[in-house]
C-alpha cells in the first residue's frame, strides 16, 4: 500500500466514522487500516492533476509575459463570451 | 456592462505579490498598497492593497484574506480579480455581470466610495510557493500542505495551521473537555495538518491578520477565503450558539474543560441581533452567488462543518457528532470586541469556496480545474462578495457612527458627573 488519499471536498466519512480529507503518511494509513478503517484511495486523482498541472503550465504567462501585461495596464484574465464560452488573454 | 476577470492558471507568490502590486499602478486613485510589518519564516513581506476613493482612516472596511491554507491556490486569485473587476468596472462607469446577475454602477459605486476593502490576497506565501513546487514536481504531500513553513517538529512536519493560530481559545486542551472535540492538534507532526502554533498568534502570517485589525479599526465585516466547502459560515466554530445565556462565554473559567460540541448544556452565546446580522449577510452572499449560475452555499455557524458521521460497529445505525475548531480568524475576528470593549465589532466570516453544483468530481477540490471550474467558482465568489458588501451598507450600522455615538455617550456621562459633582 502506497498511502491513502482523499481529495474530495466534503469530508469523507468511512463506516468507521474516519474523516479523512488529507495525506497520511503510509506507515499511519496501514495503522489505521489495520484498525479497520476504510479509506478512499484515490491515487489516480493525483496523476490527474499533475496532468491538469502540465497543461496549466503551457497556458500559464512566461515572467516576461506577466510582467509586459502588467506594464501595459492588463491583468492576466479570461472572461466568458456571450455563449459561455471561456476565453484566453485579454 | 463589464465582464470580470477571471484566472485561469495558478500564480506563484512572486507572481501574485506582481499582480497585487501592479493593482494601485492601474488604479492609482482608486488602491493603494499595504506591506504587512510581520514578515514570513522565509522572509517574505506580506502585501495587500487598500481599495476605495475614501482616504479617510474613519471609513467603514471590509477585510478580504485570501491563501491563509496554503493548498487552497485559487483564493488568492480570487481577491485579486475581484479587485481588478471592481476597479475596471468603477472606472467604466458601467455595471459588472456575472453570469446571469448583474450589479448596477451604482451598487458598484456604493461599496467603491462608501467602503475601503482591506484586501490580502495571499497570507501564506511560503505555503503558497511549497504547494506550486509540489504541482510542478508532482509530490502529493506538498500539493495538499495547509500550514505555513514553520517546521516545529522538524523538517518531516506540516507547518503551523494559520487556521487555529489565533488568540482564542488557542489552548483547546484547557478549554475543552476532550482535545478531540475540536479539530486541533498540540502535536506539530499530525497528519491532521492542524497544528495550532507554539502560543497564540506566535506565526507572523497569524499577526499579519491581527494587525489589520488594530491598524484599521473600522473594519466592520471580514471574509475569510477558504475552500472546499460550499459554504459561507460564520460564528461560532468551537461550538453550538445560543442567544440567551450571556454567562456561557468563552471567558467564563467557570466552563473550562467541560466545552464540548456534542454536549449542549453548554452553548456559547450571542446576542440575537448579531444572529440575525450573521444570518442575513450570509444569505446576501449565498443569493448573490446563486444567481450567477444557480451554485447553492450552505449559510450557517462554522460548527456546522465540523460535522462527522460515525457508524459504531456496534449497534444498529449512525452516530452524528461534531468537532470544532479553535484560534481560528473568523472567531477571533468576531471575539475580539467582547475581550476588549473599546475594540471594533468585525462580523467575521468563512467563505468555503465551492465547486460546480452536481460536481463531486475531486478535481473540483482544493485546486479546481484551471481551464474551467476556477474561473466558474471565482465568478461566483465574486458576486458573492459585492452582494455581501452591498447588504452591509444596507443593513449594519456604520462603524464611524457607533463609534461616534459611544464617543457622545462617554461625554455626556462626563458632564453629568461633573454637574452633580458640583
Amino acid at each position: 500500500m502506497q498511502g491513502a488519499f482523499d481529495m474530495g471536498a466534503r469530508p469523507q466519512h468511512t463506516k468507521q466514522g474516519w474523516v479523512a480529507e488529507f495525506y497520511l503518511p503510509e506507515e499511519e494509513c496501514d495503522e489505521l487500516v489495520a484498525e479497520g478503517c476504510e479509506f478512499r484511495i484515490d491515487r489516480a486523482y493525483f496523476d490527474r492533476l499533475h496532468e491538469e498541472h502540465q497543461k496549466e503550465q503551457a497556458r500559464r504567462p512566461s515572467k516576461q509575459e506577466l510582467e509586459a501585461l502588467l506594464k501595459n495596464g492588463q491583468f492576466p484574465s479570461c472572461s466568458f463570451d456571450e455563449k459561455g464560452r471561456l476565453k484566453g488573454f485579454e | 456592462m463589464i465582464r470580470p476577470s477571471l484566472p485561469f492558471f495558478y500564480s506563484d507568490a512572486d507572481d501574485i505579490d506582481a499582480m497585487t502590486r501592479s493593482l494601485p499602478e492601474m488604479f492609482p486613485n482608486l488602491c493603494s498598497l499595504i506591506e504587512l510589518p510581520h514578515r514570513t519564516r522565509a522572509g517574505r513581506t506580506v502585501l495587500g492593497i487598500r481599495l476605495g476613493t475614501s482616504r479617510a482612516l474613519t471609513t467603514d472596511m471590509i477585510l478580504l484574506t485570501g491563501n491563509v491554507h496554503a493548498r487552497e491556490l485559487g483564493t488568492a486569485e480570487f481577491c485579486l480579480h475581484f479587485a481588478n473587476s471592481l476597479c475596471k468596472a468603477y472606472t467604466a462607469r458601467d455595471g459588472l455581470i456575472c453570469g446571469a446577475k448583474t450589479f448596477s454602477f451604482e451598487q458598484i459605486r456604493t461599496v467603491v466610495e462608501e467602503l475601503n476593502l482591506i484586501i490580502v490576497p495571499c497570507v501564506n506565501p511560503d505555503g503558497r510557493d511549497w504547494v506550486m513546487q509540489g504541482r510542478s514536481e508532482g509530490d502529493h504531500a506538498k500539493m495538499l500542505w495547509r500550514g505555513n513553513r514553520q517546521l516545529d517538529g522538524g523538517p518531516d512536519c506540516y507547518g503551523v495551521d494559520l487556521n487555529r493560530n489565533q488568540d482564542f481559545l488557542w489552548d483547546h486542551t484547557r478549554y475543552f473537555h476532550d482535545a478531540t472535540s475540536v479539530d486541533t492538534t498540540h502535536l506539530p507532526c499530525s497528519s491532521s495538518q492542524t497544528y495550532r502554533g507554539q502560543s497564540p498568534a506566535s506565526e507572523p502570517e497569524a499577526q499579519n491578520v491581527a494587525w489589520l485589525m488594530d491598524h484599521f479599526p473600522y473594519i466592520y465585516a471580514y471574509l475569510d477565503v477558504h475552500g472546499t466547502y460550499g459554504a459561507i459560515v460564520h460564528p461560532w466554530g468551537h461550538t453550538f450558539t445560543q442567544t440567551t445565556d450571556s454567562t456561557q462565554s468563552f471567558q467564563n473559567a467557570a466552563f473550562d474543560s467541560a466545552r464540548d460540541p456534542d454536549d449542549l448544556s453548554y452553548r456559547e452565546y450571542m446576542p440575537p441581533e448579531d444572529l440575525a446580522t450573521f444570518q442575513r449577510l450570509g444569505a446576501a452572499f449565498a443569493s448573490a452567488l446563486g444567481e450567477v449560475r444557480g451554485s447553492e452555499y450552505l449559510v450557517a455557524p462554522s460548527i456546522e462543518l465540523g460535522r462527522v458521521v460515525d457508524f459504531p460497529p456496534s449497534g444498529p445505525g449512525s452516530v452524528t457528532h461534531y468537532r470544532g475548531t479553535t484560534g481560528a480568524n473568523d472567531d477571533y475576528a468576531y471575539s475580539r470586541h467582547f475581550v476588549d470593549s473599546e475594540k471594533a465589532k468585525v462580523l467575521a466570516f468563512t467563505v468555503e469556496f465551492g465547486r460546480p453544483p452536481g460536481n463531486d468530481d475531486v478535481i473540483d477540490g482544493f485546486q479546481p480545474e484551471t481551464a474551467l471550474a476556477l474561473p466558474l467558482i471565482v465568478q461566483d465568489l465574486i458576486a458573492g462578495t459585492l452582494g455581501f458588501c452591498g447588504e452591509t451598507r444596507a443593513s449594519v450600522p456604520s462603524q464611524a457612527r457607533l463609534l461616534l455615538w459611544a464617543a457622545l455617550a462617554a461625554l455626556a456621562a462626563l458632564i453629568l458627573v461633573l454637574i452633580t459633582s458640583c
